[in-house]
């Protein structure tokens, strides 16, 4: 089988804190791979390790069949970290010449790439802006243009739609399945739901360092997921009561700030009873719907959190 | 290495002085102002050679009305000039106790003491006077300048009276026995004769050639602060902006990492030497600085000013061992750096240091480059004297830079476990 990424039994610690912990994965060309988590889940640290700029504890990693501390292997791989890489004394364009340079990217093939990514996502107007002059979205979209400028085998992408708005976050998400299509393998780390289902890719759940599951969004849900979700908002006074008195009548209830997540294999019949209950305990309740579920329930019936905590 | 990945390093740090004004300051403008004070502060235009002005206090006790007395030779102290610049500004006093405060206070370089009977006893033969001197110290070098040009003046009147003296016996002697008797007496009087005279090189005569060496020194002191704080935060600034974990995953090795970086940073610092010297050697600074590049021993001081940037930013890297943040980093940098330029010899002339502190001069290689630069520009001495020293200076760069290099790795290494 041709893995690109193969991880097995990778485990690091900082300072005795477990930040990965025995994970293992293996990805194939062509794939997106997804890691959703919440903060401090260690998709960090995964990536880190993945693009050879950390090293693990324990275990066994290799990325093109070698270690990926090997610089051999990086003219392959372009990462992106969840941090800046942009040098703020540079213009964005700089910059981009300045990273294509180390990859040893000809004049004219930066030229005609870069026009191409400028005009997809629609920013020429930042080609000649300093970095220090740029928002944190703008930031990001030069980071991505550089990350794929040169045209990697395998891109690495630590939560890359940060500071974006929702229509630069589906330029990308489609940039992405293209770039998969044309046989690029993608790892991206989210830990926004819409963004792992959308990119239709594998999705590995992760929390507390350890890959929890794994398989196909549809997958996921069927196995980890109600039916249904019955979602009451309610006022953060009543938070507590309310996730109390429903508990008196379903296991899965989960509190994500001013809102509640009832797992329900029957809403019809669920749903009229829980409203009721919550006004005789005199709980104000602000909107009710039924949604079908999501990779947060999944997380959710997996780990008792919420992905935004 | 790719050239490519060097040009971009270089490309990309000279913008960062180009845009970061703060950089340029340090680089340029800082150097800039010292070459100035250099020429219009430290070495006046009305150098022509090194020229000192003391104050001098006077107690004249001499009541004599010889037609030579206390009161003619203050007169003669006030008008000895040199190169046309009075040396002495005299001040008289009734009391030594007066004149004494005042050379506590540094107000007076010396006192000298005109003792009773002064005008009498130079002229009398057969006895001899005694001046007393006591001399102050406004700072530690002008003690020992005072006390030599005070010697010198007392010596050489001395030596006047004595030859006056001697004209004045042979007046009684017979004319057949004068010529003997003028040697006997000359040198029972002067049993040791003095003569003064200065032989100074050539680069202290004008002040052009003056500022020319400080001109050196500039560029030393440059290099030790910039080097040593652009050395320091190398891969702690990579860190702390984010950018170091893009790099290690790019297809650049730890050495071209390093080796690419060091060289930009190298780069802005020999463009301002450049710049410095052009500036330096204009007409508003007039600095006389030697430099042919077709004469290999300039060629070989050039290298020598090189290595003196490289060495510098390696002792930067060994400093980024202790500091561990950015600024703690910069700010060492500077300190140490402008520190040590003050006490190597770099900047002040290492005579003018403490005897414990020459030995920092000693065993601290970019000295050792910025003093035979300039050795080169000034004396430009023969070939076979510099082999010791080119042997040294290149050995030398070549340690710390493998220093250098080992604690980057490391750093780089460190960065990749934690």
């Amino acid at each position: 089988m041709d893995y690109i990424v193969l991880l097995d039994k990778v485990s690091k610690y900082y300072n005795g804190f477990k930040a990965l912990d025995d994970v293992s994965l293996s990805i194939k060309r062509g794939e997106i791979y997804v890691v959703l988590g919440p903060n401090g889940a260690g998709k960090t640290t995964l990536f880190n390790i993945i693009a050879g700029v950390l090293k693990p504890s324990s275990g066994f990693v290799k990325v093109f069949g070698v270690d990926p501390s090997d610089p051999k292997i990086h003219h392959k791989i372009s990462y992106l970290p969840s941090t800046s890489i942009l040098y703020p004394w540079l213009t964005s364009m700089e910059n981009i010449e300045y990273y294509a340079s180390i990859y040893g990217l000809e004049k004219d093939v930066l030229k005609e790439r870069s026009s191409e990514l400028f005009d997809y996502f629609g920013i020429n107007d930042l080609k000649f802006k300093l970095a220090s002059k740029l928002s944190t979205g703008q930031s990001k979209l030069i980071s991505i243009i550089i990350t794929l400028i040169v045209k990697p085998e395998l891109i690495i992408l630590d939560e890359p739609t940060t500071g974006l708005d929702p229509n630069m976050r589906r330029k990308i998400l489609d940039l992405i399945r293209k770039l998969s299509i044309e046989n690029a393998t993608v790892m991206f780390a989210t830990h926004i739901v819409n963004e792992a289902e959308e990119l239709m890719g594998r999705v590995a759940i992760m929390d507390r360092g350890k890959i929890i599951v794994e398989g196909g969004v549809e997958e996921l849900k069927k196995s980890y997921a109600p039916p249904s979700v019955i979602t009451i908002k309610t006022f953060e006074e009543y938070i507590d009561k309310a996730s109390t008195i429903l508990k008196h009548y379903c296991n899965d209830v989960f509190t994500i700030n001013d809102e509640l997540r009832i797992h329900s294999n029957d809403p019809d019949m669920d749903m009229p009873k829980y409203i009721l209950k919550l006004s005789e305990s005199g709980v104000k309740i602000s909107s009710v719907k039924i949604d079908n579920p999501t990779l947060e329930d999944v997380f959710l019936k997996l780990t008792g959190r919420g992905l935004r905590e | 290495m790719k050239l490519k990945t060097i040009i971009a390093f270089i490309k990309c740090e000279i913008k960062r002085y180009y845009r970061e004004k703060i950089l340029l300051f340090w680089l340029l403008i800082w150097p800039l102002i010292w070459i100035l004070m250099t020429a219009y502060v430290f070495v006046p235009p009305t150098t022509t050679n090194q020229f000192i002005n003391l104050n001098i206090g006077v107690i004249n006790y001499d009541k004599s009305n010889t037609p030579f007395n206390g009161t003619t030779f203050i007169k003669i102290l006030r008008e000895i000039e040199y190169n046309g610049t009075r040396i002495f500004s005299i001040s008289e006093y009734k009391t030594v106790e007066e004149a004494v405060q005042n050379l506590k206070r540094g107000i007076l370089d010396a006192l000298i003491i005109i003792p009773e009977d002064f005008g009498f006893e130079i002229f009398n033969v057969i006895s001899s006077v005694e001046i007393k001197v006591y001399v102050g110290a406004k700072t530690p070098q002008t003690k020992q300048i005072t006390e030599t040009i005070i010697t010198s003046v007392i010596r050489g009147f001395s030596e006047e009276i004595s030859s006056e003296r001697v004209k004045y016996i042979l007046s009684y002697i017979p004319e057949e026995y004068r010529y003997w008797s003028k040697i006997v007496l000359k040198n029972l009087v002067n049993p040791v004769n003095m003569s003064i005279g200065y032989i100074l090189p050539e680069v202290f005569q004008e002040r052009s050639r003056i500022i020319g060496w400080y001109t050196i020194g500039a560029i030393g002191m440059l290099f030790l602060y910039t080097g040593f704080s652009s050395g320091s935060t190398m891969i702690i600034s990579e860190k702390e902006r984010g950018t170091l974990k893009k790099l290690l995953s790019t297809p650049l090795t730890a050495s071209e990492f390093i080796i690419g970086r060091m060289i930009s940073l190298m780069i802005p610092m020999l463009i301002s030497t450049i710049i410095l010297i052009l500036i330096s050697i204009s007409p508003i600074i007039g600095a006389h600085i030697t430099f042919n590049p077709t004469n290999p021993i300039h060629i070989l001081s050039a290298i020598f000013i090189v290595c003196g940037a490289l060495m510098s930013i390696s002792i930067g890297a060994i400093i980024s061992m202790i500091a561990k943040t950015r600024e703690g980093a910069s700010s060492m940098g500077v300190i140490l750096g402008l520190l040590l330029s003050f006490t190597t010899g770099i900047w002040f002339p290492i005579e003018w240091m403490p005897q414990p502190i020459r030995i920092l001069a000693k065993i601290f290689p970019p000295a050792w480059s910025i003093e035979i630069s300039r050795r080169i520009i000034v004396f430009e001495p023969p070939y076979e004297t510099l082999l010791i020293d080119t042997i040294k200076i290149i050995t030398s760069t070549i340690i710390l830079l493998t220093i250098a290099i080992t604690i980057y790795k490391k750093t780089i290494q460190k960065q990749m476990e934690i």
